[in-house]
């Protein structure tokens, strides 16, 4: 199996299989960009993903690696939240911190699938509660003054779906 | 990305708050402006992908979702509903400007004034004046005007949308808001009667005189206004010189016969003159649109309809139809006219308008008893772009006339509500069909005749459905169609059983089904309600089988926002536990005449479903007083209690005066 190496923020390197890598949009472009050739001893630099975040990343690649490419959704329609499969499901059984960090590596990798049942946790996470508890959910700091945030409030009693 | 929007630079917290303050007293001091003229500033995609600008992000140091790109942020609220944004928007200010900023998420938002006195010195109106948002859509009904407000001076530059409706609203005061929402798109002023009544112009010319217009004014509704006269109808056109849709419904009706065939006269000279522009023409319930009307819309060239509804009661002469009938490619002209006997006929106004109109898209005929089975085929033989079909209470509509619903493929809404001399076999042939593709709104209310055979039908061909209604329609709505319905209808949004008193809970829940109607292999599977996990409407009045079972075991239903269970006698104090467990998204909850529903049901409705706004429990005769003080502790954003003859609870209204945010209590019918 050709690997390359990966390395992460804080400077600890990946050895990782090519496939798997390649789930990674960014990592992709660049060796096709860069001719990196397999068995290269070139290092591919990582510098917006620790650790800690890219173990969790490559656990998940390698998990879904066979999986088939997903296809560009249109964003018109509604999607359904509650399809996530039970080991994604347990995967992002972690803290908001990392699922934070998670959702960012995704994004900056391109890893589409990854993103998407990422936002969806967070997403399901958010249906029904109220604005006290998202914030206590999110660890969101609460920056309205009282007197805006009674604003906000007073408006949005007035506020309806069309 | 024409739609992407990044108001600051988000990944930097927000100023210190002493510039905040500012933001009380003006509109948009901070954006520097970012986003003018409610048109939301454009900025390119990033690449590579945003990620939290360096040198910031240090990892260890977790910040929170305050700091999530914008990008990201959108992606996670565009998989929820509208009422989770807009919790979303209260919890600090970049989730904010996401809710509220974002195009396609403003969209979907509307601000409703009803029952309060429109003026700068109360609330609500007095606390708006300070707002930090824009307000694109605002819908005011059942309100007093007192005079001229700031709100419009600051806000009305981006108000696209304006109704108005059953208000007390002086002329000059109208005058004074639509000179101040120049973007404006819509406008509906709606059963104002006061207002017309009082509106005098001094000289006649003066309503064709104005010293602004309304350049982007499209859209144009005044329904059910019965003293609207032609001054006022000039005025109004006077600002909206590029109007393109024209709503007149249930206007004229109280107003002598001559004055009614005046003022339609005067409309139709109107759409002769703007016959290029006008794309929407809406009639629906206004008297005097006779044979001469339509004779004259239909020879007015150049007019080219895409929308239309009236109601058309007229009786077509039997002769034509039966030429019609024997000639169906007859070119049907204005000047054609038929010998019966000694006496000409001319071809009717209505026939020839419809032959005209070819590119029509929306037609809602509803009421319409000239609608006969000859019509029909003449709709589906000329009519090949049509969307949306309303023929509710066409009651002359039978059999023959349906047959070719199933051709017009481009069909998404259709309504047959109480056309009940239409048979269950040619609904099952002339309307269900793989060649409608589209097909959103299916609306089949009062049809004793249908049967669960076509129901299936439409459930297996109609997949792509989003509201379904099927009240008093009870011999279609049984337990083994809903299994179907629950199987195969996953994008229903809208689900209305009004009645259908056959339903017990095993169709909901899949439970103890005597048949299973799905098989699948050797497999025998069933569904449980949940199933459709987009529902946000549940209409199940009167089904009154349904019992706890089905609350407790069909009701996971996340976005569920409005649920009625009103006159199911078997629901108690078990089911309602679970119900509020899971359905947390609920805002509107009917339990009228539920006889077991107690206090404790309202103590765990009130503490779980943090949402609910509106609660329903009339006719509960086992609700105490103490339910009073249940609703005082746990209700945070509850806006209406109906709360009729519920003889143990005494002064409800008095006892919650006090209530936040509580704006009526109902207790008399």
């Amino acid at each position: 199996m050709p690997t390359i190496k990966l390395q992460s923020s804080d400077g600890e390197i990946f050895d990782t299989d090519v496939q798997i890598a390649k789930c990674s949009g960014t990592i992709k472009t660049m060796l096709e960009d860069l001719g990196m050739d397999e068995g290269d001893d070139e290092v591919v630099p990582l510098p917006n993903v620790n650790s800690a975040i890219l173990r969790k990343v490559l656990q998940w690649a390698t998990f879904h690696k066979d999986d088939p490419i997903p296809v560009e959704d249109d964003d018109s329609k509604e999607k359904r939240t509650d399809d996530i499969s039970s080991w994604d499901a347990d995967f992002l059984k972690v803290d908001q911190g990392t699922l934070f960090e998670l959702i960012l590596a995704a994004n900056y990798l391109d890893i589409k699938g990854l993103l998407d049942v990422t936002c969806k946790t967070v997403a399901n996470m958010i249906k029904g509660k109220t604005p006290e508890e998202i914030r206590k959910t999110f660890n969101i700091k609460n920056d309205f003054t009282p007197a805006e945030e009674e604003q906000v409030r007073k408006e949005n009693e007035w506020c309806e779906e069309k | 990305m024409m739609d992407f929007f990044i108001a600051k630079n988000h990944n930097t917290p927000v100023e210190a708050p002493a510039p905040e303050m500012e933001m009380l007293t003006l509109p948009f001091p901070k954006e520097d402006g970012e986003h003018t003229n409610g048109v939301v500033e454009t900025k390119k995609k990033k690449k590579p992908k945003a990620t939290p600008k360096q040198p910031t992000p240090e990892p260890e140091i977790f910040t929170g979702f305050n700091y999530l790109p914008m990008e990201l942020l959108l992606k996670v609220m565009k998989q929820i509903s509208v009422d989770d944004r807009l919790a979303c928007g209260q919890t600090c200010h970049r989730w904010m400007e996401a809710a509220h900023y974002y195009l396609p998420f403003s969209d979907r938002i509307i601000y409703r004034f009803t029952n309060v006195n429109f003026t700068d010195y109360e609330p609500p109106i007095k606390s708006f004046l300070g707002a930090f948002r824009i307000f694109p859509r605002i819908a005011i009904k059942a309100c007093t005007f007192y005079g001229n407000s700031q709100f419009w001076p600051l806000f009305g530059e981006h108000v696209i949308e304006l109704t108005i409706k059953n208000c007390l609203i002086k002329d000059t005061e109208l005058l004074y808001i639509l000179e101040h929402v120049p973007n404006l798109r819509q406008l509906k002023i709606e059963q104002c009667d006061e207002l017309f009544r009082s509106w005098y112009f001094e000289k006649r010319q003066s309503c064709c005189e104005s010293h602004f217009v309304l350049p982007d004014l499209l859209d144009v509704s005044l329904t059910n206004n019965d003293f609207l006269d032609e001054l006022h109808f000039n005025k109004l056109m006077t600002l909206a010189p590029n109007i393109a849709h024209l709503d007149l419904s249930n206007c004229f009706k109280m107003i002598a016969s001559h004055r009614r065939v005046a003022m339609v006269e005067h409309i139709m000279r109107f759409i002769n003159m703007h016959q290029f522009q006008l794309h929407t023409l809406k009639f629906n319930g206004t008297l005097a649109i006779d044979d001469i009307c339509l004779s004259t819309l239909s020879m007015i060239e150049g007019l080219s309809l895409e929308t239309f509804s009236m109601t058309f009661c007229d009786k077509i002469p039997a002769a034509i139809i039966d030429l019609l009938r024997r000639q169906p490619d007859l070119n049907i002209t204005q000047d054609l006219e038929w010998k019966v006997g000694r006496h000409p006929i001319k071809a009717p106004g209505f026939i020839s308008f419809l032959v005209r109109q070819t590119n029509l898209v929306h037609l809602d005929l509803t009421s319409s008893l000239g609608i006969t089975d000859e019509v029909m085929e003449l709709i589906t033989t000329c009519l090949p772009k049509l969307k949306t079909l309303k023929l509710r209470r066409c009651i002359l509509v039978t059999d023959e006339g349906i047959m070719n619903i199933v051709n017009l493929v481009n069909l998404e809404v259709l309504d047959l509500s109480n056309c009940y001399r239409i048979s269950d076999h040619a609904m099952y042939r002339g309307v269900i069909g793989r060649k409608v593709k589209n097909l959103h709104e299916l609306y089949l209310c009062e049809l004793p005749t249908l049967s669960d055979y076509s129901l299936i039908q439409v459930t297996l061909n109609y997949e792509m459905l989003q509201v379904l209604d099927l009240s008093n329609s009870p011999n279609a709505a049984t337990d083994a169609t809903m299994q179907y319905v629950n199987y195969y209808l996953v994008s229903l949004k809208q689900l209305h059983l009004y009645c259908c008193t056959k339903l017990t809970d095993s169709g909901l829940t899949g439970i103890d089904l005597p048949v299973k109607p799905m098989i699948t292999w050797d497999q025998e599977e069933t569904f449980p309600l949940d199933r459709l996990f987009k529902l946000r409407v549940l209409n199940l009045i009167g089904c009154y089988r349904i019992t706890d079972l089905s609350l407790e075991n069909a009701f996971k239903l996340a976005e569920l926002k409005e649920l009625h269970l009103a006159r199911c006698y078997q629901i108690s104090e078990k089911g309602i536990a679970v119900l509020s467990q899971v359905a947390t998204a609920l805002e509107f909850i009917d339990l009228s005449e539920c006889p077991l529903v107690n206090d404790n049901c309202i103590e765990m409705l009130t503490a779980n479903l943090k949402r609910l706004r509106t609660l329903k429990v009339n006719k509960c005769p086992q609700l105490t007083n103490a339910c009073l003080e249940i609703i005082g502790r746990n209700c945070s954003y509850l806006k209406y209690l109906h709360m009729i003859d519920c003889r143990r609870v005494r002064k409800p209204r008095e006892r919650l005066a006090n209530h936040r945010s509580l704006k009526a209590v109902y207790v008399e019918w």
